[in-house]
Formats: structure tokens, C-alpha cells, sequence
């Protein structure tokens, strides 16, 4: 009796059930977006005020410890294959992007005193400081673009 | 991985978009489990056999496996 009626079409309280839990997945994925949105704008705004301030960079861990919680929660509302395409994405695009930033790092090198040379070009007063955060962003920017790429690329080919 | 994804659907003349509601999953996660871009987990699996009220092996069947039955 049973299989008969999921043979014969939709089950009406099967479809209610579905449809809450569907519209309750799209509000979590929004409820995270908006959160990483504004943890990202908080931070940001926290960063700039402790240029004067310098306490607020302490201050600015919270959303940003915020926002990775907001980006599990972002990530637990997907559907396991989009879920998988990001992880995917961050494995082969990130992965190419660390490989770029390593050639990078090697290239840089073996090139002795182009750092000086650039730091001195710039002019900039604390050459440590602009150092190391170039160096993050070497690390960090080509692992994001690859992953975004890939990403990217699979969100184009979807059917 | 093979699957009748498509002819089950067809069948009870559902969209994708009906069978994505079903599943809550995307219309484009039913897409790409259907075009076999994506093999779907066990528990995926299991929900999309008690949505159409068939067995899993009635879906999906391994690709040796099928060219062994032709």
C-alpha cells in the first residue's frame, strides 16, 4: 500500500516536510552569508579604527572568529554535492595556487636583492613589516584564486 | 556509476526540479547525479531509492557491472 502511493506521485505530507526543510536550509545559507558579510565588514571597519586605535586589532579577532563560524555554518547548509565541489575546488585550485606561490618563493630567491632594491624603490618606513605581509599574501592570494577559479569553472558547467 | 535517474523520473513524470525538492538537494545536484558527474553518497542514495520507492541496486549499478549484463 505504501509503495503504491510513492509509486502513484507525491506524498503531500512528505511534501510539506520537504518543502520546510528546503526553505530551511535556503535560510541558513543566507542567515551564514550575511553573517560572513557582516563579520567581514566589522573586521574591516575594527582594522582601519586601529590604525588610531591599537587596541581594536584585538578587538577585531571577534568577528573575525565569528565569520569562520559562520562559515561552517555556511557550509553545513549546502547539499552534499555543492559541499563537495568546494572541497574539491580548494584541493586542486588551492593546491595549484600553493604550487605558483612556492615557484614564486623560489624565483624570489634566487634573485639576490630584488627585495632591498623593491622595499627601497617603495620607500616604505618598516621594510620587516611589508616583508612579512607580503609574504602572506604570496602564500594566501594564489591558493584563493585557484580555488576560486576552480570553482568557479564548475559553477559555470553545471547543467 | 550508471543510474536510471532519468527513466524513473520520467516514469512518474517528475522534473528535476520536483525530484531536487524531494531530495533537498539543488536542481543542479539532481542534474549532475543524473548525467553521472557525481556519484551520490550512501545516505543520498538511500533517500533517492525511498523517493521513488525502489531499491538502490534498481538505480544504480556499478559501469563493470552493467557491460558485464550486456
Amino acid at each position: 500500500m505504501s509503495r503504491k502511493r510513492l509509486n502513484s506521485g507525491p506524498d503531500l505530507r512528505t511534501m510539506t516536510m520537504t518543502k520546510i526543510v528546503s526553505s530551511s536550509r535556503q535560510q541558513r545559507k543566507t542567515f551564514s552569508i550575511i553573517g560572513m558579510a557582516g563579520c567581514f565588514g566589522l573586521f574591516m571597519v575594527l582594522m582601519q579604527l586601529a590604525l588610531s586605535y591599537p587596541v581594536l586589532a584585538w578587538v577585531s579577532l571577534a568577528p573575525a572568529l565569528a565569520s569562520v563560524v559562520f562559515a561552517c555554518l555556511w557550509i553545513s547548509a549546502l547539499d552534499e554535492v555543492a559541499r563537495q565541489t568546494h572541497y574539491r575546488a580548494w584541493s586542486w585550485g588551492g593546491s595549484i595556487g600553493l604550487m605558483v606561490s612556492l615557484f614564486t618563493f623560489l624565483w624570489l630567491a634566487l634573485q639576490p636583492g630584488l627585495f632591498d632594491r623593491a622595499i627601497g624603490a617603495l620607500g616604505v618606513a618598516e621594510p620587516a613589516m611589508v616583508g612579512l605581509g607580503a609574504g602572506l599574501m604570496l602564500a594566501f592570494v594564489p591558493a584563493s584564486l585557484g580555488y576560486f577559479i576552480w570553482w568557479a569553472v564548475a559553477w559555470l558547467r553545471r547543467g | 556509476m550508471r543510474n536510471r535517474l532519468k527513466v524513473l523520473r520520467a516514469e512518474r513524470n517528475w522534473s528535476q526540479a520536483d525530484l531536487a525538492e524531494k531530495l533537498d538537494v539543488s536542481r543542479q545536484s539532481v542534474n549532475a547525479i543524473e548525467t553521472g558527474k557525481y556519484d551520490p553518497s550512501l545516505p543520498l542514495a538511500f533517500k533517492i531509492a525511498a523517493v521513488f520507492g525502489v531499491s538502490i541496486e534498481q538505480i544504480f549499478s556499478a559501469d563493470d557491472v552493467a557491460q558485464a549484463a550486456e
